[in-house]
């Protein structure tokens, strides 16, 4: 054996003296460095643009890379070693060098492995001079370029390592792939081709969002590192596939390559032919085994962390309860960083929020715990990476298939059309969600989930479902649409009592229309009176009640409604939760009063709501982030332009934390702008109910509340209601509603 | 007497259709120079390929140094020195880096190189590009990589093809050195008749796969008794048609020549000086190449 290695090195010396002339290493560093330079040029031929202003990355190092790293995965590495290795194969095959080789008395071993050893140190140049290059290009735009200032400049070292590790494994598996289908196939026109094509071939598919895991090329091309913040301890079940994979494949090669035709080796060396195939069915096993989806075991307390990257305050990270909405913990972020350990955490369901403001939610169950990497900045928001042995969150499902029909009166009127377009439709979403889930070392979220995800789409389905039937009567003159088998199914498959889609309005609407009532009242006492006692029964009339009361404003008849449903409900907090809607919703009828609000101007002057006493006020609840806001400002702001100053005032109060935002985005400075005092946040969303902005209020001339919501000033009624007003305050001038 | 190759009944064929070896038996002694001759497509490459292990054959036929060749590979090639059909050589580098190259693989310090390189001739040519050589400069240079190792057996394959006169007395020449020099056991396969003569000890010879000659130059030549001799002498004419009568076997080459056929060598002394005594003036007497009569006569049994 020893003889064997040292041969072998023999043999790898031999490769780099045979390579004079032929520009071998040159061929690896060109490849290498191409790309990072063109682009680095590039960039700074175009006078250096900020690319990366708002991204999902605030690294620089990352940012960069994450731009360069495909095409040269995709492309430039896979085409550098399909060539050096079909020309490190022709030199030999050329001159009948492999019998050379053998008749200086070296074992087929050394002369089949050392060549590839050589190979595989060709390989390394590659990647090494991608990198090195890399680095070169990075500090020269770390130090020359234009970027965000509060980027960070660090280079992630471990980060790269796991990085490197990765292209090494799946070009490992790729070489050894080329370089036995070179011997195999002695013309090296066709072993180019053929290993060309995998390539392209690979390009292509990537739109298709196909996962399959044992080819090298889908390897290279799908380092998503960047999906999951994985801390590696260990290699990651694609290594090990390549691993596996790639020596199987080398040995086979070997034992093709050292009998030349099978039915000699069978004949001959039969010891040999029998390891040979058991090695094959090993690594056919081990895949069958390793491609098996993981799951995460769960915890013994409820672990909540992660990282924010951000321009803007974050204060907290909220966990929760998903339908009470109580907050159970409050989890403060210091350095964009937090971390928290619950223990004894009820076996309930549960959210997580980061920061009221921002509707990033996590679905929790106990034992489940959650590390969230997100990147939050003004203008665009993006989650990193999330980490958990029982995350949620919703997956988006879009349909284009689905709209393409139904807008089309021609093809809408097909109901064998709209079968299989659902039909197609459909195992392409449930594709998608596999993908979607899919983690970087083939974990897969556990049996809720999957089935939660499933049940959305499934719900989904059904909603674009009535949407084609209308779509079908409508082209049809009144034509039924048919179910197919497929929607028949989904209905049959959609839970009764299912708590995780509990909070999906569809899901709620579809129960009730069970009932066949004519109005949604009589259906949730019908519902109410019929289904069992529990859990599911009870948050599922509070959220349907509390929908009900956010829309109606005859606070009498709500309390009725209360007192019906009372005793229908189990859970008391569910009782507290809805009385103190109500009682919420009557301290804001026409009349009351509201907390005295403290504001200060843009001279730092502190005023409050009493300073505008003896004037009605029409207030506008804003915020620099908020971009429906941005939308009805201007308007708010032009209609006040037709009242009477004296009589009535139009004031915008910001519920910004940040001052400096706050001040610019003024851009006129004779308007009336506030900005509020922190201390009345809270009172701003428990007690005026105030959940979302912008949220427009109209105020009476003791400042107790006329309305306590208006309509938004870019819709007619929101003058009508204003107007009204004053019409039917005898004490102002009529020039108000001349004018 | 030891043999540096010996096969036992080596039968061998690439698929079940035909046979392209029949019971083969080498006995190629230690020290000889061993001429394996035969018509295009007899086997003789592929004999080659056997002996070299460059084919697999799995039946214990071969014996390399009085052991199983299967046992010895690939070590035993550190005694080998081979050149199989085509020179194999990279023509990207030059005779130089060849020579190195190979120099690595075998192990030998680089300094042989030049004496390789003056031996082969090729000292002068030593940085040009392979593939800027010609025919006979890829023959020597091959050659020379054959030698690197100082090999107790030399197998070659054709090693005069493409070689110009002189280049082919040189590395007869050569070749026969070696043979007396350092003892080397040269295993030649040729087309080249009077090269094969001229430089081997022993013979072999193959037709459509079999043996069917073995053994020594002399046993050859006394075997296939005829003998040629070629006479340049006055009247020719008159000579002819009194030696006819005589009943030897004689004829008359375009009028200038008498061709007489002798059973053996040792009649043509005193047929000679018979003659000379009855008044023959002769100016030449020369003994024609028969081995490429004598070749094609067994070919045709």
């Amino acid at each position: 054996m020893l003889q064997n290695l040292n041969d072998l090195l023999l043999i790898f010396r031999g490769e780099h003296l045979k390579r004079k002339n032929l520009f071998f290493y040159t061929t690896n560093i060109l490849f290498g460095i191409f790309f990072p330079f063109i682009t680095t040029l590039i960039t700074f031929l175009n006078d250096n643009e900020i690319r990366f202003q708002n991204t999902i990355n605030h690294n620089l190092f990352i940012n960069e890379l994450t731009w360069v790293l495909q095409p040269f995965l995709t492309f430039f590495l896979p085409t550098a070693i399909v060539l050096q290795t079909i020309r490190l194969s022709y030199i030999d095959h050329k001159n009948n060098g492999w019998d050379l080789m053998q008749v200086q008395g070296i074992s087929k071993f050394s002369i089949f492995f050392g060549k590839f050893t050589f190979l595989l140190f060709n390989v390394l140049q590659i990647i090494i001079a991608f990198f090195a290059a890399y680095f070169i290009c990075f500090f020269l735009y770390k130090n020359f370029g234009n970027y965000a200032t509060n980027t960070d400049l660090s280079i992630p070292f471990e980060f790269v390592r796991i990085l490197f590790f990765r292209i090494c494994f799946a070009s490992f598996y790729f070489t050894s792939f080329l370089y036995v289908l070179s011997l195999i196939i002695k013309k090296p026109i066709f072993s180019f081709l053929f290993g060309f094509s995998s390539i392209i071939v690979e390009m292509l598919l990537a739109t298709y969002n196909k996962i399959y895991f044992w080819s090298p090329n889908y390897q290279l091309t799908h380092i998503d590192i960047f999906k999951d913040n994985y801390e590696s301890h260990g290699l990651l079940f694609t290594e090990n596939i390549s691993f596996i994979f790639g020596i199987t494949i080398l040995i086979i090669g070997f034992f093709i390559y050292k009998y030349k035709k099978l039915r000699i080796a069978f004949k001959f060396a039969k010891k040999e032919s029998i390891i040979v195939f058991s090695v094959l069915a090993l690594s056919i096993l081990s895949y069958s085994f390793i491609s098996k989806p993981k799951h995460f075991t769960p915890h013994e307390r409820t672990i909540i962390s992660g990282e924010i990257f951000t321009d803007m305050d974050f204060k907290n990270v909220y966990l929760v309860d998903r339908f009470l909405k109580d907050t159970l913990t409050t989890i403060p972020v210091k350095n964009g960083k937090f971390h928290s350990e619950i223990k004894n955490l009820e076996h309930h369901y549960y959210n997580v929020y980061l920061d009221n403001k921002i509707p990033l939610n996590f679905y929790l169950n106990t034992k489940d715990s959650l590390n969230i990497q997100a990147s939050i900045f003004k203008k665009q928001r993006n989650i990193i990476g999330v980490k958990g042995n029982g995350f949620f969150y919703t997956p988006e499902l879009r349909a284009y298939f689905i709209d393409n029909i139904i807008r089309n009166p021609e093809l809408a009127k097909q109901q064998n059309k709209i079968h299989k377009a659902f039909e197609r439709g459909y195992s392409n979403l449930l594709e998608n969600l596999e993908k979607d889930f899919m983690h970087i070392d083939n974990f897969k979220p556990n049996k809720e989930i999957t089935e939660r995800n499933k049940t959305l789409l499934n719900l989904q389905m059904l909603e674009w479902w009535n949407d084609a039937e209308i779509a079908h009567q409508n082209s049809t003159e009144n034509k039924n649409l048919e179910k197919s088998e497929l929607i028949l199914k989904i209905e049959r498959e959609i839970p009764e009592n299912s708590m995780h889609i509990l909070d999906n309005s569809f899901y709620r609407k579809r129960i009730l229309n069970s009932y066949n009532q004519n109005s949604h009242l009589d259906a949730l006492k019908m519902f109410a009176n019929q289904k069992e006692n529990g859990m599911f029964k009870d948050f599922f009339l509070l959220l349907e009640l509390e929908e009900y009361f956010k829309n109606s404003t005859d606070i009498d008849k709500n309390y009725e409604i209360l007192d019906f449903f009372q005793n229908k409900i189990e859970n008391k907090k569910v009782h507290k939760k809805l009385a103190n809607s109500l009682e919420i919703q009557k301290s804001l009828i026409p009349g009351s009063s509201i907390p005295n609000l403290q504001f200060k101007n843009l001279e730092n002057e502190i005023l409050d709501i009493e300073s505008f006493k003896g004037k009605y006020i029409v207030i506008d609840f804003w915020a620099s982030w908020c971009g429906p806001c941005k939308v009805e400002s201007p308007i708010f702001q032009m209609k006040s332009e037709g009242y009477d100053e004296e009589e009535i005032l139009f004031i915008s109060i910001s519920t910004d934390r940040n001052e400096f935002d706050w001040r610019n985005s003024i851009s006129k400075k004779d308007e009336p702008h506030f900005l509020i005092d922190p201390k009345f946040e809270k009172v701003l969303s428990e007690k005026l109910n105030i959940k979302t902005i912008p949220r427009f209020m109209m105020l009476d001339k003791e400042g107790k509340i006329i309305y306590s919501e208006l309509p938004r000033p870019s819709n007619d009624s929101f003058d009508i209601l204003i107007k009204n007003v004053l019409k039917n305050d005898s004490t102002l001038h009529n020039s108000n509603i001349i004018k | 007497m030891s043999y540096t190759i010996e096969t036992k009944n080596l039968c061998f064929s690439f698929n079940s259709k035909q046979q392209i070896l029949k019971n083969i038996s080498l006995h190629v002694p230690k020290g000889s120079i061993f001429g394996f001759l035969g018509q295009n497509g007899a086997g003789k490459s592929t004999t080659m390929r056997l002996l070299a292990g460059l084919i697999y054959d799995g039946t214990d036929s071969i014996y390399l140094f009085e052991k199983k060749q299967k046992k010895q590979t690939p070590t035993v090639f550190k005694k080998i020195g081979c050149l199989i059909e085509i020179p194999i050589l990279y023509y990207h580098l030059s005779a130089y880096d060849n020579l190195k190259y190979f120099a690595k693989l075998q192990r030998i310090p680089k300094n042989k190189i030049p004496e390789i390189l003056e031996i082969v001739s090729l000292d002068i040519k030593s940085k040009k590009k392979v593939k800027n050589f010609s025919l006979g400069m890829k023959q020597r240079l091959a050659i020379g990589i054959a030698l690197l190792n100082d090999p107790e057996l030399l197998l070659l394959d054709e090693p005069v093809n493409g070689l110009d006169p002189a280049g082919i007395i040189e590395i007869r020449n050569l070749l026969i050195k070696l043979n007396k020099e350092k003892g080397i056991t040269i295993f030649i396969s040729s087309h080249m008749l009077d090269e094969v003569e001229k430089m081997c000890t022993h013979l072999g010879i193959i037709h459509h796969g079999e043996m069917v000659f073995q053994g020594t130059m002399g046993e050859f030549q006394l075997q296939n008794q005829n003998i040629q001799l070629h006479l340049e002498i006055e009247n020719p004419k008159k000579w002819f048609s009194i030696l006819e009568k005589e009943a030897i076997s004689i004829y008359l080459e375009n009028e200038k020549y008498l061709q007489c056929h002798f059973k053996s060598k040792t009649e043509i002394p005193d047929f000679i000086e018979k003659h000379t005594k009855n008044g023959m003036r002769i100016y030449q007497a020369k003994i024609q190449d028969s081995l490429e009569k004598n070749f094609m006569e067994i070919l045709q049994n």
